[in-house]
Order: structure tokens, then C-alpha cells, then sequence
């Protein structure tokens, strides 16, 4: 399956979510990263087929969603970013409401569901009503809903928001063991997300890609932009309007920050080329990444 | 079949039955107490069963996916909405079905209408059926239009409530009540057909 993002454009009124966005995501797990309110979900929403674009289309293959919605239905499983399910109405209740209306032949429901029950490690919980269950476990119904009917395309909007840091690695794996033969479509704000499942990934910001490609491209764009330097506390402040500064840290001698710069300044040495930092690299470009991130410094003691 | 009892499932899980059951319970309990209780007190109460349980099951059923949130996942699945939409209004007929003929055996059985109900029984049945009709239909559009079960419930309880207390005319009570009913349901057809993606757009 070949999923082709052409000419994508998304206003709401005068707000535009997406600025011709053009991509092409194959087989594996592909990542969409971008900070928030970058028009990850308004994307996501749109290949969903719960939305229109303003202008330009998805093709699945061919089909698009401007036109085939109902055979693209047929093939992606979606979980939405705030996933919700009917408050007290049991898991199995739910997953079979979801494969009539996925349009299951009536004779495979009961094992599809016992499958995607197993998968998502759920069995033990089939007769638990959902508003019982923990966030990880509803996480992990999402998935099963989204899996449920085998669908050869997987489209998940921040699963991994909320999830303590234990369940959102299992999640993680559980999302790596599913795009086997399949492609998942994974949008976060979180790098590390990523890092370890997608092996190509996009960045997007403002509703523009800024990268495309593999992890290592990335990865590359930090060499010879991140730099670590320490300094007196008096300074910091100064500094920090100047430099873009990723992360903080208060030692006995100062201040050592690392920050983004084209070129070395004196007594600063480069830092190793990393995921994160090619992305804060990427998003710092645009206006709102490099604002929100001089407010927030990542502090870390 | 296997839908319809789907359907059935996840419906039933959400308490749908709760009200109907406890105007059940109300109406067997007076009935039991039929020779102290007036006559028309009863009646009345027999004829107001099954519009007030056919106007929860609707608001029920139609507002699940808006009530919890769903609706976004809900339009992703490839069943056409049409089909939904008969599914949930069948299964709302059922359910008006079950306090429907309840109350008429109960009321055939244990209940002689009394000399000063000018009613005959047939006429009594077919008005039920159709105040259920135009009550539940008003819920079912105004649940559609608020997607919430509880103005839904309300809405529909009023209708019924200002009907039933106004002395209202034949020509109303056979002509323009299944006309009022009718509309609002094909009005609450096509909102459910064409709403969109509008249930989320004031989510960020
Ligand atoms: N329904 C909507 N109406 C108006 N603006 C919206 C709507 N949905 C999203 N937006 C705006 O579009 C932009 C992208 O939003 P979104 O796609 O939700 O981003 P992300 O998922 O990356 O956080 C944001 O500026 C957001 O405020
Ligand atoms: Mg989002």
C-alpha cells in the first residue's frame, strides 16, 4: 500500500491547519512529529476520511479520500487522539458493536475479536466494562478497535499521551509487533516515540513539513548546530535571549547549557548529533518552535 | 439478525433499561392497587407507559456515540449511516414494543375502561402509538440537534407533558401530531446522514 499526501491544504476559517503538505508513506511504521497545534490531528483526521481537505487529496493506492471514503474505510483502523469509548458497555460488547459496523463477515467477529483481544493482552479483560479500565488498557482498546478486521493501514494520533512511562513503552512495542506487514502511521510530540519504532518520519510544524525521510537525516541535521557550554549564572539570561537554548543544567560552576547555533562560539564544545536535537533544530526555524522553546527551557538537574 | 442483537448488546450495557423497567415496576404496583386507585388515573398512566419509555430509549440510543465522544471513531468505520440510523430506530421500536403491549394486555385484562374514559380501546391504542411516535421523535431530534441525552429526555418528556395536560382537538391528535412525528424524523434522518466532522470541531 502506498499512501501519497498530494498538494494537502486544511483551513478552518481563517486558520490554516495544513499548508499543501505533500508526503509519501510506504510500508513499516512512519512517524509524524511536530510540537502542538502543528496539524498532526487535523492530518491524521483527514487520511481517517472524518474530514475534507480545503484543497489537494490522499491517495490510498487510488483511492481518495475525497471520493472513495467508503473504500478507505474498508482499509485503515484509526485511533483518535482523545480516544473514547461507551462509558459502561463492556470491552467484547464494544469490540463486536465495532465489527458490524466495520462490516465484518458476522461468522469471523467472534475469532477476530478473541485475536485482537489476545494481541493487545485484554483476554482476561473482555467482560470488564471500560470505564473500569486503565488508561494503558484503554489505550490498548483503542488499538484493538482500530485492529480489529485485519486492516492493512493503521492510523494512531498520540497514543502514547498520558501513559506513564512503563505503559507507553509496551504500547510502543505493541504498535512495532503490528506494523509487520502493515503500515502505521504514528503522529506524537514526543521524539523518543519515535526514536526506537519508525524508521522513517516527518517533521511538521505550522502545518508545513520541514523533513522528511529517514531517521538518520535528522539525526544529521544537529551535527555541527548543537553545542554545550557553561557559564557564569549572570549571564544566562542574556544568553538565553540571544541562542536558542535546549536544555539547562545548574552546576556548582554555573550554568551549562546546550544550544542551537550555526557556528562554534568560544569555550563552547559540540554536542553528539541526536534525534531530539535535529528536530528541536528543525522546529526551531519556525517562529512558534523557537518562541515556545525560549520560554520553556527543559530544565534538567 | 446478528446486528440487531449487536446493537441490542451495547445498548443494553448502557443502562437503557432502567427507566422503562422503573416505569414498569410503577405501573405493575398500581395496577396491583387497581381497585383503590380511580379508574382514570390508571388508564392514564397505562397510555403514558410506552411514550415515556420510547422516548428514553431514542434519546438513549441516538446520543450514545455524541454523549461519550465517539463520534469522530464512529465515522471512520465504513457501515453506511443510514443503516445505523435504521438499526438504532428499529431497536427503539422494539423496545417501545415491549411496554407497548404490556400495558395493553394489562390494561385489557385487569382494567375495564371505566364509563367516563371516552375512549374505545382501539382508539386508545392507536393514540398511544401515535403520542409515542410524536414525543419520541421530537427526542430523537432535539438529542440529534444537542447530543445530549438528557435535554433529549427532557424535551421529549415536555412534549408529552404539555400534550397530554391541553385538551387537544381530533383533527390534531390524528393529523397533525403523525405529521409533526413524521417531520422530525425525517428531519432527524437527514441531520444524522449529513452531520460531519462538526462534532469535533470545537475540539482542539
Ligand atoms: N476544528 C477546528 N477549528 C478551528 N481551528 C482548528 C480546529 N482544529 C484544529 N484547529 C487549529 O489547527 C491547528 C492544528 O491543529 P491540530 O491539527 O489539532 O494540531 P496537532 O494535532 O498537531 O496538535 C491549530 O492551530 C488548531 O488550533
Ligand atoms: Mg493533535
Amino acid at each position: 500500500m502506498r499512501i501519497e499526501v498530494k498538494n494537502l491544504t486544511k483551513k478552518y476559517g481563517k486558520v490554516v491547519a495544513l499548508d499543501n503538505v505533500s508526503l509519501v508513506i510506504e510500508h513499516g511504521m512512519y512517524g509524524l512529529l511536530g510540537p502542538n497545534g502543528a496539524g498532526k490531528t487535523t492530518l491524521m483526521r483527514i487520511m481517517a476520511t472524518t474530514l475534507q481537505p480545503t484543497e489537494g487529496t490522499v491517495l490510498y493506492d487510488d483511492y481518495d479520500v475525497t471520493r472513495h471514503q467508503y473504500e478507505i474505510r474498508k482499509i485503515i483502523g484509526y485511533l483518535p487522539q482523545d480516544f473514547r469509548a461507551f462509558e459502561g458497555v463492556r470491552v467484547r460488547d464494544f469490540l463486536e458493536y465495532v465489527a458490524i459496523l466495520k462490516q465484518l463477515p458476522p461468522r469471523s467477529i467472534k475469532n477476530a475479536i478473541a485475536d485482537v483481544l489476545d494481541m493487545t493482552n485484554l483476554s482476561d479483560r473482555a467482560k470488564t466494562k471500560i470505564h473500569e479500565l486503565s488508561g494503558g488498557m484503554k489505550q490498548r482498546l483503542g488499538i484493538a478497535q482500530a485492529f480489529l478486521g485485519d486492516p492493512e493501514v493503521i492510523i494512531v494520533d498520540e497514543p502514547t499521551a498520558g501513559l506513564d512511562p512503563e505503559e507507553r513503552t509496551r504500547f510502543r512495542n505493541l504498535l512495532a509487533e503490528i506494523s509487520m506487514g502493515k503500515t502505521v502511521i504514528l503522529s506524537t510530540h514526543i521524539v523518543s516515540d519515535i526514536e526506537d519504532s519508525c524508521y522513517r518520519l516527518s517533521v511538521l510544524d505550522h502545518g508545513k513539513i520541514l523533513y522528511s525521510g529517514g531517521l538518520q537525516g535528522l539525526i544529521d541535521v544537529s551535527a555541527g548546530k548543537v553545542w554545550e557550554k557553561t557559564l557564569p549564572q549572570a549571564e544566562y539570561e542574556r544568553f538565553k535571549a540571544r541562542y536558542h537554548v535546549l536544555t539547562t543544567k545548574v552546576t556548582e560552576t554555573g550554568v551549562t547549557v546546550r544550544f542551537i547555533s550555526d557556528e562554534q562560539l568560544p569555550g563552547a564544545t559540540a554536542v553528539d548529533p541526536s534525534l531530539e536535537y535535529g528536530y528541536m533544530c528543525k522546529i526551531s526555524q519556525t517562529g512558534k518552535g523557537a518562541r515556545h522553546n525560549a520560554h520553556k527551557p527543559a530544565v534538567s538537574m | 439478525m446478528s446486528k440487531l442483537i449487536s446493537y441490542f448488546r451495547v445498548n443494553r450495557s448502557i443502562e437503557l433499561f432502567v427507566f422503562p423497567v422503573l416505569l414498569l415496576a410503577g405501573t405493575l404496583m398500581t395496577i396491583s392497587l387497581s381497585d383503590k386507585v380511580e379508574m382514570r388515573n390508571m388508564a392514564g398512566f397505562m397510555f403514558l407507559l410506552p411514550p415515556c419509555v420510547y422516548i428514553s430509549a431514542v434519546a438513549k440510543v441516538f446520543t450514545l456515540e455524541f454523549k461519550e465522544g465517539c463520534w469522530e471513531l464512529m465515522s471512520t468505520y465504513p457501515e453506511k449511516r443510514w443503516v445505523v440510523f435504521c438499526f438504532k430506530f428499529l431497536l427503539s421500536a422494539l423496545i417501545l414494543a415491549i411496554p407497548l403491549l404490556a400495558s395493553f394486555l394489562l390494561l385489557h385484562s385487569r382494567v375495564v375502561p371505566s364509563p367516563d374514559l371516552d375512549l374505545t380501546f382501539s382508539s386508545l391504542v392507536l393514540l398511544t402509538i401515535i403520542l409515542a411516535c410524536f414525543t419520541g421523535n421530537i427526542a430523537l431530534l432535539v438529542g440529534l440537534i444537542s447530543r445530549r441525552y438528557e435535554i433529549s429526555l427532557i424535551a421529549g418528556i415536555v412534549a408529552l407533558a404539555v400534550i397530554t395536560r391541553i385538551g387537544v382537538p381530533k383533527w390534531v391528535e390524528y393529523g397533525l401530531m403523525p405529521g409533526v412525528g413524521s417531520l422530525c424524523l425525517a428531519l432527524s434522518f437527514w441531520l444524522y446522514l449529513t452531520l460531519g466532522g462538526t462534532a469535533d470541531a470545537n475540539r482542539g
